[in-house]
């Protein structure tokens, strides 16, 4: 009896009641299961990680990396470079579709590229998809044509667009594209942030990282009737700190821990 | 090249005949195993069973990381590995199965199979070193959709382990 009752022990000393407080964070998968995580089974932005994010129980999305190719098709994509993770070289926004079409990810699964057009189905119901847009076209050092983008974003993610927001750390766009979608800026300057919250009533609210940002400044956000997501957040102890400060949600590295860590009960 | 292969088998022969001078007999260890894996870590019990090189052991464990997230996940590995004695310590390959579950949601079941080698150091108490890489498929069904994904995994553990003879 006694060798049971000590595992109970253990059991009972480590386990830790969640707080209302936690259950209510939403949690998404950043680009599918991890930004360039070691542990994840598929590479970043691929469509097999963001399938396999979105089956995880409780999960209630995933933020994936969006940048315009020259045929004006939505195309996900992390870096600015594709040899820095393909098969292939240069800018997404260099090349056609037909030629993304045919690129890998140098990962041990060979993952394609994959279009947001592609991915877009794969939501379920009450799930959100983010898309960090990735303006800058580094091989000419210059954004794409805003124009362009809008053309895309309005043929692309027709009969999605309540369930997609827009993630966007150019700040002279936010409030164009605001007056269409659900808008985010993305920065890790809290004092532009707070500016931006005050000055763009359009926009949803901050993605920041975990470690700019402290309680107060969530809080601050948040009593500004805005949203605040936390990201770069790849260990079980980041997740419990990102989880303390009370943000409206998580973009997490490590989805499944992210997820026990919530809990089940939603 | 003949050279090279001479020397080889010179070595060779050296490490295997002070193999042979070491006697092994039946004895019965039990012992503690930490394991760190790409999914998760594993806190086990272990015991076992060897004769002559050969060494068979049962492990039986549970995720601490998830004890502490109000999951259960039991984990069950059967290792075998057939070791020799270098000067002190002991090293040899090692194979190991493993499979662990635990619920969130739906079930999630993980099978391991991996090849690797094991140093141990000591006797009566020993202290073991194993690494091994191989394949590991994760499955679970959720939303009526049956998800299966295969991958290659890594295995580090560290163990302490006591004869009972």
């Amino acid at each position: 009896m006694r060798f049971v009752k000590f595992p109970l022990l253990i059991c009972i000393l480590f386990a830790c009641t969640k707080s209302e407080q936690v259950k209510n964070i939403l949690v998404f998968g950043h680009a599918g299961m991890g930004l360039s995580m070691d542990n994840s089974i598929y590479h970043d932005n691929s469509k097999e990680a963001i399938s396999l994010a979105l089956n995880l129980p409780t999960s209630n999305g995933v933020e994936v990396d969006v940048r315009l190719s020259a045929d004006g098709t939505l195309w996900l994509y992390h870096d600015e470079y594709l040899e820095a993770e393909t098969n292939g070289k240069g800018c997404v926004s260099e090349l056609g579709d037909s030629e993304l079409s045919e690129l890998s990810y140098r990962s041990v699964k060979h993952e394609k590229l994959v279009k947001l057009i592609d991915v877009l189905p794969l939501l379920n119901e009450d799930q959100t998809l983010f898309l960090d847009l990735k303006q800058v076209n580094s091989c000419r050092n210059e954004n794409v044509d805003f124009e362009e983008l809008m053309e895309a974003f309005e043929d692309q993610l027709a009969g999605y667009q309540t369930r997609v927001k827009i993630i966007c750390s150019y700040k002279y766009w936010l409030n164009d594209l605001a007056q269409h979608y659900a808008v985010l800026y993305s920065t890790d300057d809290i004092e532009e942030g707070k500016e931006i919250v005050l000055n763009e009533p359009l926009i949803n609210g901050l993605v920041v990282r975990n470690s700019a940002m402290n309680t107060e400044e969530v809080s601050w956000v948040k009593d500004q009737g805005k949203v605040v997501y936390l990201y770069d957040i790849r260990s079980l102890k980041g997740i419990r700190q990102a989880y303390a400060k009370n943000p409206t949600g998580i973009f997490a590295d490590e989805l499944r821990k992210a997820l026990a860590e919530r809990g089940y009960a939603l | 090249m003949i050279r090279r292969l001479i020397c080889c088998f010179f070595l060779f022969q050296l490490l295997f005949c002070q193999a042979q001078e070491h006697s092994f007999s039946d004895v019965w260890r039990v012992g503690f195993t930490q394991e760190f894996q790409k999914f998760d870590q594993f806190s086990s019990i272990r015991i076992q069973g060897e004769r002559n090189k050969n060494m068979l052991a049962v492990n039986i464990g549970l995720s601490p990381q998830k004890v502490t997230q109000n999951i259960f996940a039991p984990g069950f590995s059967i290792d075998y590995a057939k070791l020799w004695k270098i000067q002190h310590v002991f090293i040899g390959p090692v194979i190991v199965v493993s499979a662990d579950t635990h619920v969130f949601g739906t079930r999630f079941t993980y099978l391991h199979a991996s090849g690797g080698y094991r140093f141990v150091f000591g006797k009566q108490w020993q202290f073991f070193q194993e690494t091994s890489f191989g394949p590991t498929t994760e499955t679970f069904t959720y939303l009526n959709q049956k998800m299966q994904h295969f991958t290659w995994n890594y295995h580090v553990n560290l163990g302490l382990q006591y004869a009972l003879r």
